[in-house]
């Protein structure tokens, strides 16, 4: 009888419960800027968001959340009135969604590409902080200095320990405190806050459908695709799909098109 | 044994509630599919104030894939400024 409810217990949990869910207790939001071109010296800048919870972090683009939803409005509108589209302003944004998983110290990228959720899964890469006396108010809260190398770049960071977790935002964790501000040497990265929220009532899921992959792997992919691959996914396939009268899967329109990043805020392994 | 029949109980309905919800989704996608074999007229704007309009069209596409074509277009039409490269189209 025991080993019966067990059973449908186990059955139950495996069923309904897929993904690893845990609930927010801070979201912070981050003007994100990035010298991509030293050449033209052109700033790219993006508003992400970062979700904290006991365990789990969650970093992803805000600027792509809300693009999305006007974009699905307007597709699900033109197929209500059968009319035309109209996008708005499309902008570049991030479509990796970083989960650092604060006690495994890992770091899993959810990272969507031709149609595809690929999961790539790393060990956190501890950074060595050296913690100083500065201290400044951001946001209401009183915030210290801390230095670390990440990546080939120098960042100085900014973190309140009234807000104690080890997140931040990206990639950048392991302080004693929220990390509020973070720039790099020379300015060429910054991740600026602008909004602290306290139980912002969402819930940070961890997505656990996808390819798995690691991230050499995915980036030899990638490059072969902007090397002149193409893409193959199911629908861009589809002959009867057209872009003017053309073919999507003409090689003009399927061909895959990599944004040139001269500056990559990842300098070195 | 009225606590097991219970449990079952409440699995079979969840179960069914599943089941209704997919048959519900698979619906509207053939609706979709109808309603979707004709040729669209999309607008949309880059970083720069330039103004991108195409036509898309698929007798056999569901919503999905109407706006997963457009967004292709829209990204490989697009430089590391997020704006248009309008020439190359």
């Amino acid at each position: 009888m025991k080993k019966i409810l067990l059973f449908a217990i186990v059955a139950f949990a495996n069923v309904f419960i897929s993904n690893a869910q845990e609930k927010a207790i801070i979201k912070v939001i981050y003007n994100f800027e990035h010298v991509r071109d030293t050449i033209v010296n052109y700033r790219y800048n993006e508003e992400m968001g970062l979700l904290v919870g006991k365990s789990i972090s969650s970093y992803y683009s805000q600027r792509k959340l809300t693009q999305d939803s006007i974009s699905r409005k307007a597709w699900e509108q033109a197929e209500i009135n059968g009319g035309n589209v109209n996008l708005g302003v499309i902008l570049p944004t991030t479509t990796e969604n970083y989960f650092v998983l604060l006690r495994d110290k890992k770091l899993l990228i959810a990272a969507p590409y031709q149609q595809e959720l690929y999961l790539i899964n790393n060990q956190l890469e501890p950074i060595k902080w050296s913690i100083n006396k500065n201290t400044k108010n951001i946001k209401g809260y009183n915030c210290q200095q801390a230095i670390g190398k990440f990546k080939g770049r120098t960042y100085t960071a900014w973190f309140a320990s009234e807000l104690p977790t080890n997140a931040g935002p990206w990639k950048l964790n392991g302080l004693p405190g929220l990390i509020l501000e973070a720039t790099d040497l020379h300015n060429e990265v910054r991740f600026m806050v602008k909004t602290i929220q306290k139980m912002p009532g969402q819930f940070i899921t961890i997505p656990t459908t996808g390819i798995k992959t690691n991230l050499k792997d995915f980036n030899k992919m990638t490059k072969a695709y902007s090397n002149g691959g193409y893409s193959t996914n199911s629908i861009l396939s589809n002959p009867d799909l057209k872009i003017n009268g053309q073919s999507i899967s003409s090689s003009n329109n399927k061909r895959v098109h990599i944004p040139v990043i001269n500056n990559p805020i990842e300098k070195s392994n | 044994m009225k606590k097991l029949s219970i449990l079952f109980s409440t699995l079979l309905l969840f179960a069914f509630a599943n089941a209704t919800t997919l048959s519900k989704d698979s619906n509207n996608d053939k609706t979709k599919k109808m309603a979707l074999g004709k040729t669209m007229q999309v607008t949309a704007y880059d970083a720069c104030g330039q103004k991108l309009m195409f036509t898309i069209s698929c007798s056999s596409c569901t919503l999905t894939a109407l706006a997963a074509g457009a967004d292709s277009f829209i990204f490989n039409s697009t430089d590391s400024r997020g704006c248009f490269t309008l020439n190359q189209h």
